[in-house]
């Protein structure tokens, strides 16, 4: 446009391809890693099993063939396997789902919990293991749980049809009702007695080593879906990003998809915490970390959170295994721990600046 | 204007095999808040191409008209059509793969990088994926612009001015019939002004599209627009060529200012007189 002297011409074209391929290597490598990390976690047990029989034993039971030593093969499918796959189920999800709010809300502090979701959650749990209300009975909390996880959605998909749901409105709608949840769930605990107050207080830290291979394949196929979906969705989170109206004018409806994403992301983040317990710090911390790497392009920033979000989730599994054997801690106390000065850090170093 | 293969791009004429008419049209469109109206009874039709540029006075709604184009504000009562179709009954998407609109200024909380964010105006074309194509027509836009040395940094970091020629270089990018932008050159030096009146109007005239611009200055405007529409009192006042609209008496009725014209080199010239107490 001007004519005086300027540097050599754009060359976005190579600087795209180079991006692409580091992006790429990013979530290869992530991926990789969980794989090899989940064999290793599965080793590490009162019981010494090499990786070797690990590897055996997940190949014996994909393709359903007979397992050389029954007792090793019941020790990693039906003892290990069932929380190391919750583990990182659940970190993937979690991720997940931290990116789709944390895009769409243009906001670097929404996850799942400031969402109001896991303290929905939360309330569903306590209501269930204390008064002993069940939604549907015999179901135990995980229903209750869930259910109580999509309140927060539902008051804002209902509010949405009286005003415009922009992303200030369901931050403050997630946060109101995450306080409201919160103080009933303290009330409850006040009157509980104590072995029911022990009961709540584990689940509200959040484990992994409850659930078992149903449970684990249910929230699977939950996350998968839901990442399918929001992958698919990912240039339009991008738009989003870019504010309202710019997202408009390039061909987003943005009032429309945000409710629908809100909804599905929603979905799996309560699937997640209704089997797991409250797992903070996960959601809200990959996909910090991983945007400092490769990028807010969210095409890339979905599986590369997700799979990251699964190695620390993992990672988190590991320490808690380990740390006070022969007592398995809770997971959710080691991703606070991890991500708490993980998190400050990241903001220390914010050279980057990768949010403002 | 740099002359390479890269940035011909860009210029390509509008394709037009269905012949679809190329147009924007106001039909006794009133928009306002609860009961007060900004505009009243608005009949406009714009159906030449090359650059128009609306101004007025503050506050007049010259924002305003140009968003009921695109939908992002809703006219109480009345139409807009684009290309021939009501716009109430396209898509954001459909809108979008016609018409790009250029806004003031726009913040963002997460980094994005310049070209990415110019890289975002292919989403009407482009949809998911990312072609070649795609990557070349941002280079292209990114060297139109001269905004080359900014090619790595966070569009955060940018001065106002900077980001506005992000924003015009993601508006070009969308290949538009139509292209509107909202005071684009309020932030920018008076070469640059220059620069991307000349650019816009040969724009308009090579790609032979319709330009519409939200504007303030009035020598510019009359310099380089082929036609203005000067707006007042809930609608359009004057609408024209730039010395039929921008005389002494017009300029005195809508923005109470004493102006001297003169018309120098076929170029209407526009001196204010400066009041003092």
């Amino acid at each position: 446009m001007s004519d005086d002297e300027l540097p050599a011409k754009s060359n976005f074209e190579s600087e795209y391809r180079r991006l692409t391929a580091k992006r790429l290597g990013f979530i290869a490598i992530c991926a990789i890693a969980c794989l090899l990390l989940m064999i290793f976690a599965a080793t590490i047990g009162s019981y010494p099993i090499s990786a070797g029989e690990v590897f055996n034993s997940i190949l014996d039971a994909i393709l359903g063939r007979e397992p050389a030593d029954e007792g090793i093969y019941h020790i990693v499918i039906n003892l290990r396997m069932p929380a190391i796959v919750t583990a990182v189920v659940c970190g993937f999800g979690l991720a997940v789902c931290g990116v789709c709010m944390q895009s769409m809300l243009k906001n670097p502090l929404a996850d799942p919990y400031t969402m109001g979701i896991s303290s929905g959650a939360g309330f569903g749990a306590a209501l269930a293991m204390i008064v002993g209300f069940e939604l549907i009975s015999g179901t135990g909390l995980v229903v209750n749980a869930f259910i109580f996880a999509l309140l927060p959605a539902l008051v804002i998909l209902f509010l949405s049809k009286f005003r415009n749901a922009t992303p200030t409105m369901m931050i403050l709608c997630g946060i109101a009702l995450m306080y409201l949840f919160n103080a009933a769930t303290q009330l409850f605990m006040l009157i509980a007695d104590p072995e029911d107050l022990s009961a709540v207080y584990k689940w509200m830290i959040g484990s992994v080593d409850g659930t078992n291979m149903t449970e684990a394949a249910i929230v699977l196929v939950v996350t998968i879906l839901g990442t399918i979906y929001v992958q698919f969705m990912s240039n339009q989170l991008n738009l989003m990003g870019l504010g309202d109206e710019s997202a408009k004018t390039l061909g987003v409806d943005v009032e429309r998809k945000r409710l629908i994403v809100l909804m599905v992301v929603t979905m799996v983040a309560a699937t997640i915490v209704s089997f797991t317990g409250i797992i903070g710090f996960v959601g809200l911390v990959a996909p910090h970390m991983v945007r400092a790497i490769i990028g807010t392009d969210n095409r890339y920033l979905v599986p590369a959170s997700g799979f990251f979000g699964a190695l620390l989730l993992l990672l988190s599994h590991l320490v808690a295994m380990t740390i006070a054997q022969p007592t398995i801690l809770p997971v959710g106390v080691i991703t606070s721990c991890i991500g708490g000065p993980l998190f400050l850090f990241l903001i220390l170093r914010n050279s980057k600046e990768v949010w403002s | 204007m740099d002359d390479s293969d890269n940035i011909s791009l860009l210029l390509e004429p509008r394709k037009n095999e269905d012949g679809t008419p190329l147009s924007v049209r106001f039909e006794n469109m009133t928009f306002g808040y609860d009961e007060k109206n900004i505009l009243e009874n608005v009949n406009l039709t714009i159906d030449e191409p090359g650059l128009l540029c609306i101004l007025g006075p503050n506050g007049v709604g010259k924002t305003t008209i140009v968003k009921c184009i695109n939908k992002l504000l809703k006219p109480k009562s009345g139409s807009v059509y684009v290309n021939g179709k009501n716009v109430h009954d396209m898509s954001l998407l459909d809108i979008a793969k016609i018409l790009a609109f250029v806004p003031n200024q726009q913040q963002t909380v997460f980094s994005m990088t310049v070209p990415e964010a110019i890289l975002m105006g292919r989403h009407p074309r482009a949809g998911w994926t990312t072609s070649q194509r795609d990557i070349q027509i941002v280079d292209a836009a990114i060297d139109l612009l001269g905004l080359q040395e900014f090619s790595t940094r966070d569009i955060r970091q940018l001065s106002a001015g900077q980001t506005q020629r992000v924003l015009i270089a993601r508006g070009l990018v969308q290949e538009p019939d139509i292209l509107i932008l909202d005071e684009p050159t309020s932030n920018l030096d008076v070469k640059f002004q220059m620069d991307v009146m000349r650019f816009l109007k040969a724009y308009a005239r090579d790609r032979g599209i319709i330009v519409i611009m939200v504007c303030h200055d009035l020598n510019i405007t009359a310099a380089y627009a082929d036609r203005v529409v000067l707006m007042y009192g809930k609608g359009v006042f004057a609408d024209g060529k730039p010395s039929e609209v921008l005389t002494a008496e017009n300029i005195k009725t809508v923005y109470k200012v004493d102006a001297e014209v003169n018309t120098k080199n076929g170029i209407t010239q526009i001196n204010l007189i400066p009041k003092f107490d």
